[in-house]
Parts: C-alpha cells; structure tokens; sequence
C-alpha cells in the first residue's frame, strides 16, 4: 500500500505544485495516472520512489519512508523513468551483475521475456533498439517481482505492436499483492490495462477511482447530434460525432473512454467531481 | 554495511567500466611514459626530483578524474535515477566509491606508475644514475596520503554539483587554496607579529624574508605529525562522510 499523509511539494520558495495531498493507493490494483504535461505526474511518482523528498507530509510505501530510501524498500519498488537507462553490457552480464539485488527475481521469467523479444543474452545492452531497451528494462522490472512498480511514460517512444506487448506482459505479470502505477498522458494507450484512475491537474486530484466505480456511475457514449445540455454531462465534438458523458441511471456498463472523461474533468470538473467518492471502492482486479 | 551488497556494487562498478578502466590504464601508462621523456629530454630545465613531480601530476590528475567518474550518473536524470535505484545503502555505495577510487586506484596506480618508472630507470640509469622513485625518501609519502583527501574532496563535488562536477570542483578547490593561503598569512602575521610573511601552508609552517633571507617556520616535530595526520586522515574521513550525508539527500 502507498499513502501520502499531507503530501506538500514546493520546486523553489514561490513555486509550490502540491498542497496537503491525502491520498491511498493499494495493492492488487493497476493505477492509471493521468495528466496534462506538467501537471505533477513524475514529481508524484518521484517523490513515492524517493527520487524527490516532500517539502512537507510523508509518503510511504508498505510503511516505510520513501524519501530514506531503505534497502528494503528499493528491494520491493522498480522505477522505470520516461528516459530509461540501461549500462553498458551484454543481456547475460546485465542479468549477472543486477539480480542479485533483487530477491524475489525470476530468471525464468526473465528468459520468457528475452526470447518473446527475440533478444540473445549475449547482446549488448546498448546495441538494442530505443523500443527494445524499453521492452528488454520492463521485463527486468517485471521479472524482480518487487511489489512496486512505477512506470513513467511508458509507451513513449513504442511503435504500435511494441505497446501491445507492453500490455499484455504487464498483465500477464500482474498479481494480487502488486501495485503498479503507470504515468501517461497518452490515456489510450492504457485502456483494458489499468483498473483504477486518477487524473492530476496543477498538483490536485481531479479524479481517484477505480474503473468499475466509474462506469457504475457514468454512461459513455457518442451522439450522432450534438445532445441538450440538461441531458449529458458533458459533449463535444469528434470527428465521428458528439461522444459524450451522462449519469449512469439505468446500470448498464458501457466503454470507458479515459480520454473523453480526462477531457471532461479538466473541462466540466464541477459537474464531475461530486459523484465520485474521496475513497474509492476498489475492485479485485480481474486477469483476463 | 552489508558485505554482499557492497561486493555487488564493486562488480557493478568493475563490470560496466572494465573496459574504460583497461583503455584508462593504457593512457595512462602512455601519459607518464610521456612525462618521463619530456623529462628526460629538457633534464636542463627540470632539476630537481623529478620522478616525484611526474608521481604527483600522473597521480592528482588521473585520481582526480577517475574519482569524478564514481557517481557521473548523477550527471543525466535516467542514470541517476537508476544509481539511487538499486537496492544498496547510501552508506554502502559510498563505501564501493572510497574503496574503488581511493585505494584500489592507488594501487593500481602504483602499478602503473612504477613500470613507467622502470623504463625510464633503466634507459637513463647507465649515463644519469636513476633510482626507482622512493615513496619513504624525505617524508613523500604524506604527500602520497594527501590524495586520500583530494578523492573526498572530489568524491563530494561529483555528488553536489550535477553537470561538468570535476571542473566545477576543481575551480571551487582553487579558490578555497586562495583564501586559504591569504588567510593563512593574514593569521600567521597576526600570531607572530612578523609583516612580510612571503608564504605558508595551513597546519604546517610559513616562510618570510629577514635581512635579505628567506627564514622558514615550521611546526614542531610532533605536531607537525598530529597535522599531516589529520589532514591525510581525518579530514578525508569527514568529506567522505559529508559526501554521504549528501548522498542520502540527493534528489534527481
């Protein structure tokens, strides 16, 4: 479990992002962490990997202080950063130097990964693709079972079946006791992944939820017309049409579109933000 | 201090940089041969010991940047994040830093230093007489120990400045040596009364000029021991400590 207990984060004297941040994410659950660029999407997830400290407040992770960056506690986080960092090796020597920091690592696991990439162990790290370095770096992060996972930006730079391979090892990978938070502002890359939302704007939770509790709430849908303002939430224009959002009154459980719910909470977030509760219900997450 | 970790986080260091360290070892050996023969080849111009002098330039100069390279991580955002990242205390990864660039870059400084001197002792020893250098001649030793205090001064700019830390050390060094010779001479004319103190050195001494002669003033014996010991000693101890403290803080 990660808790920010009165989280505050100030970059100089006159310059401050957060103020007095509550907030809780749990195990078992993938977190979608969505935002504007700018919005305080890494600085959060920095100051949870005791990257950056808190001005003020506390952020902990399974009770420990991530800011005294404990052995025990980087033993159980993995950070994957938008720009990710792989030293200069072969795959095996990668494997030889780094696992042993990391208890619970897999190398079985791990070999899945390399040979579902069709990368030779014998490689050289730095000889790979941008795309391949980033696969090659989340397998690893995946195959040392820490119970945190933190990736920032992680489809930036991933052509279109790389991001489907992304998906599915995350997955695949995922277990009850896991947490993973994945930053992005490229929301549609995250659908079917994620189970639980939160949207960032200027360093305040707009929207913490689980996906489920979202769309028992809320309806998605899209209009071939422009619709009475009495009769969504919110509307706007497409392409393909009006895709709007309206109250879920009826039950039934349409698609979520992240991207039409992010636009609307930074849009309408007045009309959005009472429905949803300041601790969310949060659902056993399902493995397809 | 977890033994197994801090032996992981050497051959981390050792693995990802053997082959920098093997080219380094190459120039360097290059470098003093270099030296030795510029020596060697203007000798009218440099009288004196000059064997020590090439010990000091090769040893202050590779040490210098070879201890600015233990934590270049910290010079790009990922690198950093992926140093701080790896399940190792702060105190551990300093640890790995003092051990790799203090001592086991001396020795194998040592190694390197002495084939080049060997070579040149052996092509001038028939004509000029040359001896291997000797570490215990005259006290140079204790000036061999200072670089355990140079390696915590770099060691700590390399953690507090993030971009071009050698540099940026090495000029901050040079102008605290400034002030200090200033300040050192301002404070000794104060303590001994004497107005033309030419020169002096923190904890050890200073010179001035009376009737036309250069008059050298020099800590007792046994204090001037207790001094090269805190200086080669203690005062690494407490950069090495204050690069740790500023370790633990650091952000990227």
């Amino acid at each position: 479990m990660i808790q920010l207990n009165n989280f505050c984060y100030r970059y100089s004297r006159n310059q401050e992002l957060f103020r007095g941040l509550n907030l809780t994410l749990q195990s078992g659950q993938i977190y979608g962490l969505l935002g504007k660029n700018g919005a305080g999407k890494s600085t959060l997830i920095k100051n949870i990997g005791g990257l950056l400290f808190p001005t003020t407040g506390q952020v902990q992770v399974f009770g420990q202080e991530s800011r005294l960056r404990q052995v025990n506690f980087l033993k159980d986080i993995f950070f994957i950063p938008e720009e990710c960092y792989l030293p200069n090796l072969t795959v095996k020597e990668f494997i030889q130097v780094y696992a042993p920091f990391y208890p619970n690592f897999d190398l079985t696991q791990y070999q899945s990964y390399l040979d579902l990439f069709g990368i030779a162990p014998s490689r050289k790290l730095r000889s790979l693709s941008y795309g391949q370095k980033k696969k090659t770096l989340i397998g690893f992060a995946l195959a040392t079972n820490t119970r945190v996972l933190i990736l920032d930006e992680p489809t930036n730079g991933l052509d279109i079946p790389a991001k489907g391979i992304f998906r599915n090892m995350i997955k695949d990978a995922f277990k009850p006791d896991r947490l993973v938070i994945i930053s992005s502002h490229q929301v549609r890359d995250l659908d079917e992944l994620i189970s639980s939302l939160i949207i960032l704007d200027q360093g305040k939770v707009l929207l913490h939820a689980a996906k489920d509790e979202i769309l028992q709430r809320l309806i998605f849908g899209i209009s071939p017309a422009s619709l009475p303002e009495t009769a969504v939430l919110y509307q706007e224009k497409s392409p393909a049409g009006w895709p709007y959002i309206a109250k879920n009154t009826s039950g039934q459980k349409t698609y979520l579109d992240m991207e039409l719910l992010f636009n609307a909470l930074l849009e309408n977030n007045a009309a959005l933000q009472p429905m949803f509760t300041t601790n969310p219900k949060i659902p056993a997450y399902e493995l397809s | 201090m977890n033994l197994v970790n801090l032996t992981l986080l050497l051959k981390r260091q050792l693995k990802e940089q053997s082959q920098l360290y093997l080219l380094g070892s190459l120039v360097l050996f290059g470098l003093l041969a270099t030296l030795f023969l510029i020596v060697h080849h203007w000798r009218d111009s440099f009288g004196g010991a000059v064997q020590n002098g090439v010990f000091l330039i090769g040893l202050f100069g590779s040490g210098g940047i070879f201890t600015a390279t233990m934590f270049q991580e910290f010079s790009e955002s990922a690198k950093g994040i992926w140093l701080l990242s790896i399940p190792a205390t702060a105190a551990e990864k300093i640890a790995a830093a003092i051990l790799l660039s203090g001592f086991a870059f001396l020795v194998a400084y040592l190694g390197i230093y002495y084939l080049t001197d060997g070579l040149y002792t052996l092509l001038t020893y028939q004509k000029y007489g040359t001896t291997p250098l000797n570490l215990f001649r005259n006290g140079f030793y204790w000036l061999v120990c200072a670089y355990f205090l140079f390696n915590g001064i770099i060691l700590l700019g390399s953690v507090y400045f993030t971009k071009l830390s050698f540099v940026k050390t090495l000029l901050v060094l040079l102008l605290v040596l400034v002030f200090l010779n200033y300040a050192n001479n301002f404070l000794m004319g104060i303590i001994s009364g004497i107005p033309n103190i030419n020169s002096s050195t923190p904890l050890s001494g200073f010179q001035f000029e009376h009737q036309g002669e250069n008059i050298y003033v020099n800590l007792p014996e046994n204090i001037d021991s207790i001094s090269n010991i805190f200086a080669r000693a203690v005062l690494p101890l407490i950069f090495w400590s204050i690069t740790w403290l500023r370790f633990r803080e650091k952000e990227v």
